[in-house]
């Protein structure tokens, strides 16, 4: 086998690792950071995270085989899309076990043992549910809060959730 | 590396959300979220293991790839896969969150007041809602007039369990 494909092989095998680097930088970070919200500290892992890779292709990758400037743009540019992407992945994944409504509603029950079905709705009411959502919101600084009122402040999030009524446009999920 | 690689990672995404784009004009499926994982993730899995493997049709000639290059193309395209599916429950149901940035910036003022934000979300993020997705998923049964999970269920929340106990932080809040 070639030079070259060995390197190859050697991309393959470090991007599919992106989720375990993700994981245990954000488990380092998620125990150095307790003060900060929970998004941003998994933000900052993944960060590091591209560090770690680069570092990664530099001992492994780029010093096997002479690559020509234009491969090795290529290379990074491939291993930046991949990792960007599984990281986000991975980011949603945490995001669901800090946020979504049914992973703490399984896991009430879980700790219950069996919750009756009246007990659901006063444990977690509509205004518990918009009251978590701004604290969030005002830590990762979407939100602004002053004088009683609520404002946008960012403006990430805000894009993200007009791209999403538009995409359930085209998948015709407001007619149903 | 090959720079085709690219362009046949993103085609076969393509490709894969054309199809989720017609299946869901046509009928959307109480099991959305497994129709999804079939049809970005299952059947693109092992169509190019098969290839990998055989060199069916001769797809690595037509593509002018070999074995690894078919490799790359297929993490191009899970990871893209993957990002969409993670993406995708925001879109079936709009999270809390982005809908109050949403209604706080069209509002009036362009600002609230807490309980005008609750008033408004009244009745569109009932609980009730969540259980009929774990129950459709066969997460959760309903007995006696208790909730109980059901063996998936009890899986999936003592991996997130586990997951947070590996990052050394309690349950998230919800």
């Amino acid at each position: 086998m070639s030079e070259h494909m060995n390197s190859e092989i050697r991309i393959v095998i470090i991007l599919s690792c992106a989720p375990l680097i993700n994981l245990l930088l954000h488990m380092i970070l998620a125990r150095s950071f307790r003060n900060l919200s929970p998004q941003i500290v998994a933000i900052k892992s993944i960060f590091l995270g591209y560090i770690l890779l680069f570092l990664l292709l530099w001992l492994f990758v780029f010093p096997t085989v002479i690559y020509l400037p234009s491969h090795i743009v290529t290379i990074l540019v491939y291993c930046f899309l991949v990792y960007t992407l599984l990281s986000y992945t991975y980011f949603h994944f945490f995001n669901m076990s800090e946020t979504a409504r049914r992973i703490r509603i399984l896991n009430e029950i879980y700790k219950a043992g069996s919750l009756p079905i009246q007990n659901m709705e006063v444990l977690y009411n509509t205004s518990d549910i918009v009251d978590l959502r701004l604290k969030r919101l005002i830590a990762m600084k979407q939100l602004r809060y002053e004088d009683g009122y609520y404002s946008l402040h960012g403006k990430i999030l805000y894009i993200a959730g007009r791209v999403i009524l538009w995409w359930r446009k085209v998948l015709g999920l407001n007619e149903k | 590396m090959n720079p085709m690689v690219f362009l046949y990672g993103f085609l076969f995404f393509i490709i894969c959300l054309m199809i989720h784009i017609t299946v869901w004009r046509i009928k959307i499926s109480k099991i959305s979220a497994l129709l999804l994982v079939l049809i970005f993730v299952v059947i693109p899995g092992v169509g190019f293991s098969i290839v990998m493997l055989t060199d069916a049709g001769g797809i690595k000639d037509i593509l002018s790839t070999n074995a690894i290059e078919l490799a790359e193309i297929l993490i191009l395209h899970i990871s893209l896969s993957s990002a969409y599916i993670a993406s995708y429950p925001a879109a079936r149901a709009i999270s809390p969150s982005l809908g109050i940035l949403l209604i706080i910036k069209t509002s009036k003022e362009g600002k609230m007041t807490k309980e005008d934000i609750i008033k408004e979300y009244k009745g569109s993020i009932r609980v009730p809602t969540r259980f009929d997705t774990l129950r459709v998923y066969n997460l959760v049964s309903e007995k006696d007039a208790c909730y109980k999970l059901k063996p998936l269920g009890k899986l999936i929340i003592i991996i997130f369990i586990f997951y947070r106990k590996l990052l050394g932080i309690s349950a998230g809040s919800g």
